[in-house]
């Protein structure tokens, strides 16, 4: 079957209806807009809590009775736990010269002696960089014997996790609504194609056109909404992220995969969109 | 060629055709002749299998009602030409896109095309209107158009319902003369009217029908 023809039948299709095609047009632009905008937040967002999570590291403590080889075996041991990325050992020595770096005086001098107790800065993989793992963790290292104190910014982790899930379903939800209501709209604008041209159909029946090919056409001006639809929200999304970028804050994550993203979507809602309306309008007439 | 066996339709609860047989042979010119709302029509769509009947069966060459697949449908409709008191033509495309378009349709080669349609507009005298739109035509040249794409795919058989019906005595008689050109070419021809006059100017077998069935023959 020539698929010229079915693509030429298509674009004159949108020709004659000019009207409902813009209409179409602007609405799936529009839809993609706001979904490839929410990506983009959820990136930046996802960015911004995986650089405050890379900071986050575990503190554990020693008795400062421990010797420097007892702490450092306890180091070898926390080394082997799993999420562990990197353990760092602070001798009382250092603790005491980290000290006078922060406070300017030196501990020994103020107290007559150090009792600062050596103890151990724990980075973690980023599988475990999550307020239940590190909990787990930090449970585990508790549990040692020669450990006095576990010290993380639970407060904070706890905060991250519970606010970062609700802003990604809010965004998923919203997102999950645009595409359908992207879908509606390119669904409702087949369906009045359809009955505006049930005449071609009816004819192209007649003439012994197999179904395949009386769908084409119609399927041809869904995924061109989509395209056109997919170009123009891109447009858009580009110009707003240089306005935001110039203007506002640059250091805006611009996530260039977003762009044949959403006009891989646009291409599939209006794949899906037409077929849906083929499906059930169409049969009716054929 | 055509057969219908006992064949019976409804549409809701009212009865169409009941308990109707005959045969067309090829190449054979017939009319189907009643009152509007004997049941022409549905004669023709059980032929082009545009409907089903409930009871008995639809012989159309090589396919019968009870067995044709729904994907087969179109490949028994390449073998048929329909025409219609109301032309069906596209009113956007000119005369040669309107001819050109049945065979587009159907996937033939485009070198094809331009053969094909230009040798069935000579045949029906239309081919100095080509590049006219419908709807600068007259009825009988519309008419002409409709005969020219029906005949486009050399059917062995032509579906033609009511189609005078738009048109004066003067132009339906060269419509009739067309039909009578194509059917001794060869091409058979089943004609749905309630036209007793035209019917006596060019005559030929006659089933006729009412109230759904046939009443005589």
């Amino acid at each position: 079957m020539n698929l010229g023809f079915s693509i030429k039948e298509g674009l004159k299709g949108l020709k004659r209806a000019r009207m409902a095609t813009a209409i179409t047009i602007t609405s799936v632009t529009v839809a993609l807009m706001m979904i490839g905008l929410f990506i983009i937040v959820s990136v930046n967002i996802d960015h911004w809590v995986g650089e405050k999570r890379k900071n986050i590291e575990i503190e554990a403590f020693f008795e400062p009775v421990l010797n420097n080889s007892t702490a450092k075996k306890l180091v070898n041991k926390i080394r082997q736990m799993d999420g562990v990325e990197r353990v760092d050992y602070i001798s009382k020595e250092a603790a005491a010269l980290r000290f006078k770096k922060e406070f300017g005086r030196d501990v020994v001098e103020v107290l007559g002696t150090n009792p600062l107790p050596p103890s151990c800065v724990i980075h973690l993989k980023s599988t475990h960089r999550n307020a239940l793992a590190i909990a787990n963790l930090s449970h585990k290292i508790k549990k040692l014997d020669g450990i006095t104190d576990v010290v993380y910014a639970q407060g904070f982790l706890q905060l991250i996790d519970r606010y970062v899930t609700i802003i990604y379903l809010i965004i998923g939800g919203l997102g999950l609504l645009l595409l359908i209501v992207a879908i509606i709209l390119i669904h409702n604008s087949i369906r009045l194609i359809i009955y505006a041209r049930r005449e071609i159909i009816e004819i192209m029946e007649l003439v012994g056109a197999k179904k395949s090919f009386i769908r084409r056409p119609f399927l041809v001006e869904g995924i061109f909404y989509g395209i056109m639809g997919g170009i123009l929200a891109n447009a858009f999304i580009f110009a707003l992220i240089q306005i935001v970028r110039r203007w506002l804050y640059s250091g805006v994550i611009e996530a260039p995969e977003i762009y044949g993203l959403i006009l891989g979507l646009g291409v599939f809602i209006g794949f899906v969109s037409s077929q849906i309306s083929l499906n059930k309008h169409l049969n009716k007439l054929i | 060629m055509i057969e219908f066996y006992n064949v019976s339709v409804s549409i809701g609860q009212k009865e169409i055709l009941r308990d109707i047989s005959f045969r067309l042979f090829k190449g054979e010119f017939a009319y189907i002749m009643g009152p509007s709302g004997a049941g022409k029509s549905t004669i023709l769509r059980l032929i082009y299998m545009d409907l089903f009947p409930e009871q008995g069966m639809v012989i159309v060459g090589n396919y019968s009602s009870a067995k044709i697949r729904a994907h087969e449908i179109p490949y028994l409709r390449r073998e048929l030409g329909v025409i219609f008191q109301d032309f069906k033509l596209l009113r956007d495309r000119n005369v040669y896109e309107n001819v050109a378009f049945a065979l587009r349709a159907t996937g033939v080669k485009n070198s094809e095309i331009k053969r094909k349609v230009v040798r069935v507009l000579s045949e029906v005298n239309i081919a100095h209107r080509r590049n006219n739109l419908p709807d600068d035509l007259s009825g009988g040249e519309q008419q002409r158009v409709a005969i020219a794409r029906a005949i486009v795919n050399d059917p062995f058989i032509i579906l033609a319902d009511e189609p005078t019906g738009n048109l004066d005595m003067h132009t339906s008689k060269e419509i009739m003369e067309i039909l009578e050109r194509i059917n001794r070419q060869g091409t058979a021809i089943l004609m749905a009217t309630h036209d007793q006059s035209l019917i006596e100017q060019y005559p030929h077998r006659i089933i006729k029908i009412d109230q759904g069935e046939i009443v005589k023959e």
